[in-house]
């Protein structure tokens, strides 16, 4: 049974799973596409091989070096993300997060500050605050801004430009996109927005259908059921490890998406010229997007941005800054692969497009009405 | 066939016990392998060493979660224990809660131990002249980027000043004196941007990781006595002692090298501002 061929069991494996780890094979294929063409790029002669292999050593080396970076961050918002899971309950997140859609956009942009997290860290404990029933509107501002709106980053970003208009500009704008974009989502339906798994908490519900629950009552949004029925049922486990246990789930869940993200944004580095792209963009509006481009290939942590930030300060204004700023923490490759771990491929778009759309307007209003 | 045999195997990885033990030993071999970065000093190549206490975090952290799987196990094992010959369909029934939400397949387990296979397969190596081919040697706006760095810089004497404390000085108006050696280590860098040096003493200077990677360098020209560029390969590691040519405008002095050796890189390829 277990002799045949590796393909077709591969394939039937994909069809098999379809239903509940939807990108695994493209986001795979694609990675491998991508490798592929870093390494065939420039191999001819025996210089140039040569030269390939010494490329793709940087490649790795820039690989590992956001792996190794992001992981900590990663593991800790697990963690945090754990222990929400087994001691916060949905009861807990409805008096404490406000109803009316204005004020739950606004407290989600804030948030950063309850939950220090940078943007490898928010994702877990997102996906998990949405299955304690957080409104949508509440998580997007705050995955939008937590990497940008806590104590870390902004320190950071003092200690490379000083009290100014970077500083300030960098705060205020990262919340005006957060909240507009919560407040977007606000009109949305939770379970047009994430995938199926996020809903369910932790997502264990019905993956395969062989898998008979035996409970009857579980329904999607009460998750919390779930994990106190467990405690109860195996008792063997202290509450503790069981959180634990989530944390490494969620750690290796989004560890997926954490990798691909950093192999893509290695390739890119790798491949793409840094002069290119600066040299193409210095108009008001062009170098605004040039930025945005550079935020979202280079995809380093929010908490250094800042000082990246500065090494263009001489050649860009700050409107294209701001575009560095404000755009990158919330989104880059590394990011919107972790965001397909929580929401669905279409939200992802959107939540790429909006920020992009909206921080490229504060940019270019910048840069054409007060300069500098 | 093909389905049956698939669904088998599919049904194989997502036992709990499979799963708990291999996700288990997927934390704990994620563990080891950074703490072996550590331990072999290669880390640095990776990351600055302000974080390095972060990777230390992040190691005890995997290791605790790696360790939190005992317990599927154990309790996975009692289940079975408790209803021998029931099969896979029993295990199904206990334990599922926690891990088949989050089940992996072959491709998931693959993803996530690519850090590690590449970390195993590729010898560990900092960035270097490849790295070059798409960055640019920054000149300009490098003492605006790092203003504490220019003004330790300055404050530094000249012998013991690298090569990024001499850049931050030299576009923070300093200029050569005749008394100032400079002794710096770097690698060769051989490009064409003077005519006057043979080549670039080039370092990464990393803030965070090695993405966000800079070069600096210093334009370095063989001084007489010392045998032509012939020897010197791209990418080698040379530490250079002498002083300063005259400069004019804008350019970096060239260093005229009086002493020229080959060394092993250092521990700390990178420098940090």
């Amino acid at each position: 049974m277990s002799q045949t061929s590796p393909l077709p069991q591969a394939a039937a494996e994909g069809i098999e799973n379809r239903g509940i780890r939807r990108p695994r094979w493209g986001v795979a294929a694609f990675l491998v596409f991508a490798l592929a063409v870093v390494l065939v790029s420039s191999i001819n002669t025996p210089q140039a091989r040569f030269f390939a292999a010494e490329r793709f050593q940087t490649f790795v080396t820039i690989f590992l070096s956001l792996f190794i970076e992001a992981a900590p961050f990663l593991i800790a918002g697990s963690i945090v993300s754990g222990i929400i899971a087994v001691y916060v309950n949905d009861a807990m997140v409805e008096r404490y997060i406000p109803n009316h859609p204005l004020l739950a956009a606004l407290a989600g942009a804030g948030l950063g500050f309850v939950f220090p997290v940078c943007e490898c860290g928010v994702v877990p404990v997102t996906r998990r605050l949405y299955g304690k029933g957080l409104p949508l509107p509440v998580g997007i501002a705050f995955l939008l801004a937590a990497p940008v709106i806590n104590p870390v980053v902004i320190f950071s970003t003092y200690a490379a430009f000083g009290w100014g208009p970077v500083l300030w500009g960098r705060v205020a704008f990262s919340i005006l996109v957060a909240f507009t974009v919560g407040l977007i989502f606000h009109l949305a339906r939770p379970r047009e927005i994430l995938l199926p798994e996020t809903l369910a908490g932790s997502g264990d519900h019905d993956d395969c259908d062989v898998h008979d629950h035996g409970h009857e009552h579980e329904h999607k949004q009460d998750h919390h059921h779930h994990h106190d029925h467990v405690h109860e049922e195996s008792g063997v486990r202290p509450r503790i490890w069981q959180a634990l246990v989530l944390a490494g789930d969620d750690f290796l869940d989004m560890g997926r998406y954490l990798i691909a993200g950093a192999m893509l944004a290695a390739a890119m580095q790798t491949v793409v010229p840094q002069s290119t792209l600066l040299a193409i963009g210095q108009g008001p509006v062009i170098s605004v997007f040039v930025m945005m481009a550079l935020a979202y290939i280079l995809s380093v942590c929010s908490t250094v941005d800042a000082f990246i930030a500065l090494a263009f300060s001489n050649a860009f204004t700050t409107g294209s800054l701001f575009g560095f700023l404000v755009f990158g923490p919330m989104v880059d490759i590394k990011s919107s692969l972790l965001f397909m771990g929580v929401f669905r491929r279409r939200t992802v778009l959107y939540l790429i497009l909006l920020p992009l759309a909206l921080v490229a307007v504060i940019g270019v209003f910048w840069n054409v009405q007060v300069g500098v | 066939m093909a389905q049956d045999s698939a669904s088998v195997t599919g049904r194989l990885l997502r036992l709990p016990r499979v799963q708990a033990a291999l996700k288990g030993l997927l934390l704990l071999g994620m563990g080891v392998f950074l703490f072996t970065r550590i331990t072999s000093g290669t880390l640095n190549y990776y990351i600055s060493q302000r974080f390095d206490w972060l990777t230390v975090a992040a190691v005890v952290g995997l290791m605790v979660v790696a360790a939190s799987y005992r317990y599927l196990l154990q309790e996975s094992g009692q289940e079975s224990a408790g209803a021998d010959g029931a099969g896979a369909d029993r295990h199904d029934q206990h334990g599922h809660h926690h891990d088949h939400g989050h089940a992996l397949g072959w491709s998931g387990f693959l993803l996530i131990s690519l850090p590690i296979l590449l970390g195993l397969l590729v010898p560990p190596k900092p960035l270097g002249v490849a790295a070059l081919q798409n960055r640019e040697i920054s000149a300009g706006a490098l003492d605006s980027v790092l203003p504490a760095a220019a003004r330790s810089s300055q404050a530094r004497e000249s012998s013991e000043r690298t090569i990024l404390d001499w850049v931050l000085a030299f576009h923070q108006g300093e200029r050569p004196a005749e008394t100032d050696t400079a002794d710096v280590v770097g690698f060769v860098y051989l490009d064409s941007a003077t005519e006057k040096a043979q080549f670039t003493l080039t370092r990464f200077v990393v803030g965070c990781c090695a993405a966000d990677a800079m070069a600096v360098g210093l334009p370095v020209s063989l001084g007489a006595g010392l045998s032509s560029e012939e020897a010197l390969e791209e990418g080698q590691w040379v530490r250079v002692v002498g002083r300063f040519g005259a400069s004019t405008g804008i350019e970096l002095p060239v260093l005229v090298a009086e002493q020229l050796e080959v060394v092993a890189e250092p521990n700390q390829p990178y420098l940090y501002p």
